[in-house]
């Protein structure tokens, strides 16, 4: 163990700029990995949090009675469609003003709940359901506007998604690369060593003696290049948040916790380690047949 | 014991070996002698399973390593001390390290390897050389560090391919002399393949002669 791993240091020593091209490629890799893993869990949550916000408000004039407002609402709720509908009368809605204008008493001065129309917030299982829902309520009288975010949230959803795939066709092609960079270092490393190698196989030398140093070369290139990428990613966050929470502002976004950076680290060492492991293997496999 | 049943060994269409018969018992030192290209180093090749027979068998011990798989053949190596006319010495190792990476396959501790070393340099007469490389050692020297390197094994039997090849007279007798110690005083078997005549002749050994693959002379 402590012989492979002293010989795997001297490999790096020896191959110093080629560990260094791999180290770096492999940090890379995994900055972009995290980057991306985090604008999909952002946005995942945002699109969780839109979502969860009243997809449809349907404003009634003054002449529609609270029964029929009501008589509506409990028609909504038998739509296999909606999951939810909040009621929101003329007083509450005067109420919600009066707290969300509270430093302006110009606006509240000159408001009164007469002016102020009941509503209704509606949830939706899915947003294409919007459209069925939508189209019920046109029909009804005493309506006076009906608001509703599908198309923005179809296209938040369609370019998320967009962005998903970009991100993982370019990080696939990231990590065949990083592969192939491990494989030709270790693949130089057996070639200047092979000598070596030859004698000590000659020796008596079993598999693991002789192939031990080039998968703790493989161990140590993944651990460096995954603490490296974390901590990338972490200098990058302190500049992105800022605009990532002014551009969301009203979301409440969750911050970083020293856990998330934890489990982040473990999985992107996993993942590198494995992916060293297999660039070694096939190197070890490929090359070292003598 | 090191035995060779009916070794034959062809490369295409020629026969390089064809049915050796030879049996070396406990402790004994043999010379293996022959013309260039009559199948000497193959035939020791065979031994380290560098190369594979064609047919027959090859017993060191009781063991037919012929049917020893590659995963098991680490075993069998360790078993035979085997030096080479061009030393194969690591050119980037000190005289310790050359040593101390048979001792590391054989899994002895560093504290261990420590304590054997200077013995073993000692024995081979290079108490003195212990931080000297390959390039800063005599042909005499580098060929003493590789027996030195050989005898770290432990080996019951040593095999000698041309020790002697790229040696001087002089330098020559002080390999064979040295071979001839480890044999007398250890019990080692030893098998040396020369063209060295003279050393034969003198030492009175028994000889196996190879021409065109086959054992002529067995004395």
């Amino acid at each position: 163990m402590f012989r492979s791993l002293n010989v795997a240091k001297s490999n790096i020593k020896m191959q110093s700029i080629l560990t260094f091209v791999s180290i770096l490629t492999n940090t890379l890799t995994f900055f972009i990995l995290s980057c991306f893993l985090a604008f999909a869990l952002l946005s995942n949550y945002l699109l969780g949090f839109l979502e969860s916000r009243a997809q449809l408000t349907v404003y009634f004039l003054d002449s529609a009675s609270e029964q029929s407002i009501l008589d509506l609402r409990k028609e909504l709720l038998d739509m296999p469609q909606v999951t939810e509908v909040k009621y929101t009368s003329k007083e509450e809605a005067y109420k919600i003003f009066l707290n969300i204008f509270e430093s302006q008493p110009l606006l509240t001065e000159s408001a009164d709940a007469a002016k102020l129309p009941a509503s209704l917030d509606i949830w939706v299982k899915d947003i294409n359901n919007m459209d069925i829902v939508s189209d019920f309520l046109k029909n009804k009288d005493g309506i006076e506007e009906i608001k509703y975010f599908k198309d923005a949230l179809q296209t938040f959803k369609k370019w998320s998604t967009g962005i998903k795939y970009v991100g993982l066709i370019l990080i696939s092609i990231m990590l065949v690369q990083s592969f192939l960079t491990i494989l030709i270092v270790t693949g130089v490393s057996i070639r200047d060593m092979s000598e070596e190698i030859k004698v000590t196989k000659l020796l008596g030398a079993t598999n693991g003696y002789v192939q031990g140093p080039f998968f703790a070369q493989g161990f140590i290139i993944s651990f460096i290049s995954s603490l490296f990428s974390v901590v990338l990613f972490m200098s990058v966050v302190p500049f992105a948040e800022p605009f990532i929470r002014q551009s969301f502002s009203g979301v409440p976004i969750p911050t970083f916790s020293f856990l998330t950076l934890a489990l982040l680290f473990g999985a992107q060492f996993v993942v590198n380690l494995f992916l060293s492991l297999s660039g070694t293997f096939v190197a070890v496999k490929k090359y070292l047949n003598f | 014991m090191l035995a060779f049943e009916n070794i034959t060994k062809k490369y295409g269409k020629d026969v390089v070996l064809d049915s050796v018969d030879m049996v070396l018992g406990p402790g004994e030192f043999a010379f293996l002698t022959g013309p260039s290209g009559a199948g000497k180093s193959t035939l020791l090749r065979l031994i380290l399973k560098e190369e594979s027979v064609d047919s027959g068998k090859i017993f060191i011990d009781s063991e037919d390593i012929t049917k020893v798989s590659k995963k098991d053949m680490p075993k069998v190596r360790r078993k035979v001390g085997f030096v080479f006319q061009d030393y194969r010495l690591l050119p980037s190792k000190n005289s310790f390290e050359n040593v101390s990476i048979a001792l590391e396959i054989k899994g002895k501790s560093e504290s261990v390897i420590k304590k054997i070393i200077p013995d073993l340099l000692a024995s081979v007469g290079l108490a003195n050389k212990m931080d000297n490389y390959p390039w800063q050692l005599s042909g005499g020297e580098k060929q003493r560090l590789a027996i030195a390197r050989a005898l770290a094994l432990e080996p019951k039997i040593i095999v000698a391919d041309e020790p002697t090849g790229n040696l001087d007279n002089a330098t020559s007798w002080e390999i064979i002399n040295l071979l001839s110690d480890i044999n007398k005083k250890e019990g080692t078997t030893i098998l040396v393949a020369t063209h060295n005549l003279d050393v034969v002749n003198t030492l009175k050994n028994r000889v196996f002669h190879l021409e065109n693959g086959r054992i002529i002379k067995n004395v």
